[in-house]
């Protein structure tokens, strides 16, 4: 395995920053750059020092440095940690003389791979380390931590015994045919059926529920030409600071960013305008507006109070009939309200509006309101979240027991009823690893007695 | 005198591996307490039942014994669950238990090749590989493998209340050396413990009482020669015990050997003594008994159901509460008995031990229990110890090809902490693991190995041929929808092929007649014919998966690896893999809290080890 560096903390201004080396000549890397001998350092204690270029030997910044020893570091490898004085040119400066030092630079999540790889985390818990890395609201973090702390797991595993249980009862009736066992009782079968698919399907649908709000909540802004969505888009957007760069569209037909709304970490999408055109170019642009629409959880549709003849449009009908959250924002206050506002109510019934200026930064704070309030309404309040293969493996669970209780309704035999729950159970084995074959023996000999 | 084989112990497996070793050409030894005790039955006077009539089917369509001699020396046959799909389907035969013994004695005496000797083995001569045994009596044999087949036999305690007694079964001295020198080199020895129920005077029961268990009509046989078997059956019985009975059981607890810490081994959770079925299910009203006649002419029957460790008077009180039993003579008491037995970690899946080469053990000894399980392990010893001395490719049965695939490897794999019973539940194929298919699944190894004559294998072939035009023909031939209709009712689209029709769930094979009429087929074909068109998705489905597996099976994990190297493994399955010591992916992954991508992270460090290697 290399050697590899990466600034830790976001490029910009600040006051600090933390610059990593892992690998196996991470004492090496120490001796360049510090000239100091490795084996006087001792593992977790914080060094004062200046830090020199290892060619050219000039003195680059004073910092200070913590050495970890393997395993007992993050990567479970060597490991150093610089502070340095933060900023654009320094971090940066420190880090070219640690590549010229021998180092490589580190990919992406590479850390947090090399810690997994070492060992000294599983699957699950390097893929909510990723997540906690990402999640920046406090609710964001405790869903994480909350499976760190393996309450996936935990709930997953209720499941695992219940269908568990199932498949004992089935087993039961195969293995021991003379040994005076109750017959099935069809009812309580049915039953436990019944409560491992609901235990199911809630699962997965909170499980999603809190990716996508991990991921946060996606707002599309849309409207015609020239309504102000561009500048409502800056407006939510300036007082809290974005976190990620600007993403530009690839046919450069809108722009996304992550952005807070109150505690919640969203993304707002700025749409091209909605114009009747026969221009190509500008048919794209629909196109794919349409496509942002499909993604978004809330649609903040803007129309113009301004316009004396402004009205809802079959948009609209079409935004109800996707199930998506609408806010209906009137723009352009600050130009006086000539829309006719009853009939414009009467036609909206119940769906959300607001009148604000954009360009005034009227209102605005009331549509972060809203915005919350509609985020609450769909994600409600997670506990837990799955990974995309969780939750693939967990609908493929669903799958396989609806398909044994197909089987049974129709009253197939018993071994190929069980079937499908076995092979459940062997999938499931991926998440949580246990011996299924001898916890059903298990179960049937603390239920039944049987034997001779 | 030198031999090729010498196998230790004349029990069920005993006799399937002398016999295996001796017909594959080797010359071979079976040494014995007594000869006239070879294939004695210990416990229940029947062969077969739930999964194991699967294992005897195996055996036999490997070239064994064992179902041929319940064939000829049964006395009741039973096919079980058959409410159920054919895939758990299981034939029981109660034996008589002396014609049993007699008949595989005249086999075993008889057979080129394998001779016969009563003394004791006190030791097996060893220098990294099998050279010989020394006996008891003096002897000194040479020979190149060695099988271990000793039952019950090592150091066996019996307990029949508080009295105790060293005992290789009920009247049989144990042997009492063979543990202590393979303790030698290093075996691990552990100690199980197993029970049997009291045997009655006939006379002395009044049958007035008992509910009649008759045997089927026609009986089945076991053996692939005979689907069918022309024989006079013997009548069983059912009797349930009651509040009566318990109260007894559950008040004399404080002189229980099981409860006093006087039996320290464990027994079987599917074997319970009445007094563990009477302690850990207070609420049951009844327990279950079958009363088995111990042969045709014999006055003995077996009370299936009340194995105890509880002494004679108390077995005598707990007879009275029953109402046929009321009067019943005790000829022999039930017992629980004591014994070492091997790891069966310390086994290779061809049965080999790792520490020693051409050591085999097969049967109690590596911790299971039943006839069927020891037969099964006798004749994949009895192969293998001669693929050994002829430096021939191991024979290893795969969990996808039978119940011996799977009963191998749960023990080498898992090791045993309770005696190993076969369960249809252990098999993950259990769809393809019919007692149906047998020959089907292994016959061709029994051909291969010379085990099965060439005839047979031929009549089988020739059977088969008949089954698969027969499936293709049904799965040709269109009738239309009126003529569906006659057999059952159903949605049907404007034609049907007569296999769609057959695989609805309830049309028989003979309903087809109905509508089609051509040749008839014998009865056992018809039922194949059917069974293999019924469970033919399902089948397809279980044989992916079992593909996608033996990829994992045939990835060696290096004898030499260090797991403390292996990046990405938990702390767990590092320990695991130490312990169990996996000779590939597949055996890794099913040890028990090995997960998916501790198995995915050996794989990449194989594959990588292996690319840096060349």
């Amino acid at each position: 395995m290399s050697t590899v560096c990466a600034i830790a903390t976001p490029h910009g201004i600040s006051a600090l920053a933390i610059i990593r080396v892992t690998g196996p000549d991470t004492k090496e890397i120490l001796k360049k750059i510090f000239f100091k001998n490795p084996s006087e350092i001792s593992p977790k204690r914080i060094y004062r020092s200046f830090l020199y270029h290892p060619e050219t030997k000039e003195i680059l910044d004073e910092v200070t440095f913590v050495f970890y020893r393997e395993p007992e570091s993050y990567t479970g490898e060597d490991m150093l940690e610089i502070i340095s004085h933060g900023g654009y040119i320094v971090p940066r400066l420190i880090e070219e003389a640690i590549i010229k030092a021998g180092a490589d630079p580190a990919l992406p999540g590479e850390f947090t791979k090399r810690r997994f790889l070492n060992g000294k985390i599983d699957l699950l818990q390097a893929e909510s380390i990723n997540e906690i890395s990402r999640a920046t609201t406090k609710s964001a973090v405790s869903i994480t931590l909350s499976k760190l702390k393996r309450d996936v797991s935990k709930r997953f595993g209720v499941i695992q015994d219940e269908i568990i249980d199932l498949v004992k009862d089935f087993e039961a009736i195969i293995d021991f045919p003379e040994e005076d066992i109750p017959p099935l009782d069809d009812r309580e079968i049915m039953k436990k059926y019944n409560s491992i698919i609901k235990k199911l399907e809630n699962f997965i649908e909170e499980g999603e529920k809190g990716r996508k709000f991990l991921k946060g909540p996606k707002i599309a802004i849309c409207g015609k030409t020239n309504v102000g969505k561009s500048t409502l888009f800056n407006a939510l957007l300036e007082r809290e600071r974005a976190i990620v760069s600007e993403i530009p569209g690839t046919t450069r037909d809108y722009i996304s960013e992550e952005v807070f709304i109150k505690e919640v970490l969203t993304k707002v999408f700025d749409t091209a305008g909605i114009r009747k055109t026969k221009g190509k170019v500008e048919k794209i642009g629909i196109k794919k507006t349409e496509q942002i629409i499909e993604q978004s959880d809330i649609i903040v549709y803007m129309l113009d109070a301004s316009s004396k003849n402004e009205k809802l449009d079959g948009f609209i009908k079409n935004l109800k009939e996707k199930e998506k959250e609408i806010i209906v924002v009137f723009n352009k206050i600050d130009r006086g309200i000539k829309i006719d506002r009853k009939k414009l109510k009467r036609d909206l019934k119940d769906i959300s509006f607001i009148f604000v200026s954009a360009k005034e930064r009227k209102n605005i704070d009331k549509l972060r309101n809203l915005i919350e309030q509609k985020t609450m309404k769909i994600f409600g309040e997670p506990h837990f979240s799955l990974s995309e293969r969780e939750s693939r493996i967990c609908v493929k669970v669903l799958t396989l027991i609806r398909e044994s209780f197909t089987s049974f309704s129709k009253k197939l035999s018993e071994e190929i009823v069980v079937l499908p729950l076995k092979e459940s159970l062997s999938l499931m084995n991926d998440l949580i690893g246990i011996d299924v074959e001898d916890k059903i023996l298990e179960k049937i000999f603390e239920n039944f007695c049987v034997g001779k | 005198m030198k031999y090729d084989v010498i196998v230790i112990g004349g029990g069920h497996a005993g006799c399937e591996a002398s016999l295996a070793s001796s017909r594959m050409g080797a010359k071979t030894l079976l040494i014995t307490l007594r000869k006239d005790r070879i294939a004695q039955m210990s416990c229940n006077p029947s062969i077969g039942g739930i999964a194991k009539a699967q294992l005897v089917k195996e055996i036999d369509a490997l070239g064994g014994e064992m179902a041929k001699n319940i064939d000829e020396t049964g006395i009741q046959f039973r096919l079980l669950n058959t409410k159920k799909g054919p895939a758990v389907w299981s034939l029981r035969a109660q034996a008589d238990r002396v014609l049993y013994r007699k008949r595989m004695q005249e086999i075993i005496f008889s057979q080129k090749n394998l001779d016969v000797l009563e003394d004791e083995v006190i030791e097996i001569i060893t220098d990294k590989e099998v050279k010989g045994v020394l006996t008891t009596r003096g002897r000194k044999i040479e020979a190149g493998a060695a099988i271990v087949t000793g039952g019950t036999f090592l150091n066996g305690v019996i307990h029949v209340g508080l009295i105790q007694f060293r005992a290789g079964r009920m009247g049989e001295f144990p042997s009492k050396g063979l543990s202590n020198s393979l303790r030698k080199p290093g075996f691990k020895i552990g100690r199980l413990k197993t029970g049997t129920s009291p045997r009655v005077l006939k006379s002395s029961i009044d049958f007035k009482e008992a509910q009649i268990v008759e045997g089927d009509n026609p009986p089945r046989g076991f053996s692939f020669r005979n689907p069918f078997l022309n024989v006079n059956q013997e009548i069983c019985w059912m009797v349930y015990t009651n509040q009566k009975t318990h109260k007894i059981v559950d008040e004399l607890r404080e002189i229980c050997p099981l409860f006093i810490g006087q039996i320290k081994s464990i027994g079987p959770r599917y074997c319970p003594s009445i007094e563990a079925k009477v302690f850990n299910f207070p609420e049951k009203e009844r327990h279950l008994l079958f009363l088995e006649p111990d042969g045709r002419d014999s006055d003995i029957i077996y009370i299936s159901g009340l194995s105890t460790s509880y002494g004679v008077d108390i077995q005598y009180k707990i007879l009275r509460t029953i109402p046929a039993l009321h009067n019943a003579e005790i000829l022999v008491p039930g017992y629980a008995i004591e014994y070492d037995f091997s790891d069966p970690r310390q086994l290779y899946p061809w049965l080999e031990s790792k520490k020693i080469r051409g050591l085999f053990f097969a049967g109690q000894i590596n911790g299971t229990s039943g006839y069927e399980e020891a037969g099964a392990q006798g004749i994949v010893a009895g192969i293998n110890a001669v693929l050994y001395l002829d430096k021939k490719e191991p024979f290893v049965i795969k969990r996808s090809e039978g119940y011996t695939g799977v009963m191998i490897d749960d023990l080498v794999t898992k090791g045993v902490d309770e005696p190993y019973r076969m369960f249809t539940s252990r098999a993950e194929y259990r769809i393809i693991l019919r007692q149906d298919n047998a020959c089907e699944r292994l016959m061709h190894y029994g051909y291969k190995f010379g085990l099965i004559n060439e005839s047979e294998y031929k009549k089988f072939l020739e059977e088969r041929k008949i089954v698969d035009e027969e499936i293709e023909r049904l799965k040709k031939q269109r009738i239309k929808r009126e003529a569906a209709l006659k057999v059952i009712k159903d949605n049907f689209k404007e034609s049907v092929t007569l296999a769609e029709l057959l695989r609805r769930a309830n049309v028989k094979y003979d309903d087809l007649k109905k509508i089609n009429k051509d040749k008839e087929l014998p009865s056992h074909l018809k039922e194949k014919v059917e069974i293999e068109i019924k469970y033919e998705g399902f089948v397809k489905r279980q044989l992916k998966e079992a593909k996608h597996f033996e990829k994992l099976e045939k990835k060696k994990i290096p004898e030499d690896i260090d797991y403390e190297s292996v990046p990405n493994l938990s702390y767990e399955a590092r320990e695991k893999l130490r312990k169990y010591k996996p000779l590939n992916l597949g055996q890794a992954s099913r040890i028990p809290g090995i997960r998916a991508t501790d198995i995915t992270a050996l794989l990449f460090y194989i594959e990588n080890r292996s690319i840096s290697n060349k």
